[in-house]
């Protein structure tokens, strides 16, 4: 008697680019039709392994319904459907966005609440804020965006070229991007300012130095080794394939 | 020049699901049960296959579902919306021309 393994047809789906609420419905819903069907065959006066055994040639095999799902387009992701945009513009549109929604969310309401002539010192808690902020923005956001977009493609069997590509354009612009802030103090403003760039020929004099320069292939180095690491080891769905 | 009819063939589960979901409101195994009550047992299917059907037509704005648990089971409950039953209409009227030309190109054949 052939059986349908549920878990097995979910997976499928979703490797196959389904978007998981429809891949959790089609199994939800297959499963009570299943149960209708072994009812009513039960009903006609079918012993209970006979009745379910047809109740199954009647729902389909496993294939059929992959093959059905698979060849609608309109249930697919997004990510599934417009990978190239997704995975490729994605990550570093992404980043960009984030690391200025990040540095305006904590700079600018207070700097325009505050009375940029204040004399008084700046609470110790604020100064945290900023260097933790600033600190995240340019250490974590990158890996984090990074190893995020790796896991969508890895779930979504995305084939991984253009996310690795477009993740390799986020290392690049992550490891080289500085926000720098600076507190009003007194009569001076505040002031708000984003910084990107490498030092690559040590005799023309650019705003980045040699040691920051090493330090940001440093970072790209380590961010690549990590993603390396979640590539080779992360396997949500094991060896099932669409 | 007329229009081509791949998509008409490839849409005779749709024109049938989008009838019989316009006339009342069913869910996955009932619709299955109406396709071959209505079609004279004509029309055999893998019945799993009409749930990525459904789900399509229903992420396309042609139908709406909804969840009922009052019953032995959970049902997704589905029905033909407004743009659904304009769609129906488009599609009625391709069966209408093709159908047309086919029955006068049989009746030529037989005469």
């Amino acid at each position: 008697m052939h059986e349908l393994d549920w878990q097995r047809l979910q997976r499928r789906l979703l490797l196959g680019g389904v978007a998981p609420r429809f891949a959790r419905r089609t199994v939800v819903e297959l499963r009570n039709h299943l149960q209708d069907l072994v009812q009513a065959a039960s009903a006609d006066g079918a012993e209970h392994e006979a009745a379910r055994e047809q109740a199954l040639e009647q729902l389909g095999d496993e294939d059929q319904i992959v093959a059905e799902a698979l060849a609608k387009s309109e249930l697919k992701t997004w990510a599934y459907r417009y990978t190239r945009s997704m995975f490729l513009a994605g990550p570093v549109l992404l980043y960009v966005v984030a690391v200025l929604g990040i540095t305006f969310a904590y700079t600018v309401p207070i700097f325009s609440v505050m009375d940029l002539s204040l004399s008084e010192p700046w609470p110790t808690w604020y100064f945290w804020l900023a260097r933790l902020t600033t600190w995240f923005c340019e250490y974590l956001l990158t890996p984090l965006i990074a190893c995020g977009f790796c896991v969508l493609a890895i779930r979504r069997g995305v084939p991984l070229f253009w996310p690795l590509l477009g993740i390799g354009m986020l290392l690049f612009l992550g490891s080289g991007w500085n926000s720098v802030v600076e507190m009003p103090a007194g009569p001076r403003q505040g002031g708000l300012s984003f910084q990107w760039g490498y030092q690559f020929i040590p005799w023309r004099p650019v705003q980045v130095g040699w040691v920051q320069t090493l330090e940001q292939l440093l970072r790209i180095a380590v961010y690549s080794a990590l993603l390396y690491g979640l590539l080779n080891r992360y396997r949500p769905f094991g060896s099932v394939r669409p | 020049m007329s229009k081509t009819n791949p998509p008409f063939m490839s849409g005779v589960p749709e024109l049938l699901v989008l009838r019989l979901l316009s006339q009342q409101e069913m869910y996955g195994y009932e619709l299955v049960r109406a396709i071959r009550h209505s079609t004279l047992e004509s029309i055999s299917l893998a019945e799993g296959v009409v749930y990525p059907t459904l789900h399509s037509l229903e992420s396309r704005g042609l139908l709406r579902s909804r969840e009922a648990s009052n019953s032995v089971r959970p049902r997704v409950y589905y029905k033909t919306t407004a743009r659904g039953k304009r769609r129906l209409k488009e599609l009625l009227q391709d069966w209408d021309r093709v159908s047309g030309g086919i029955n006068a190109a049989l009746g030529e054949l037989y005469a």
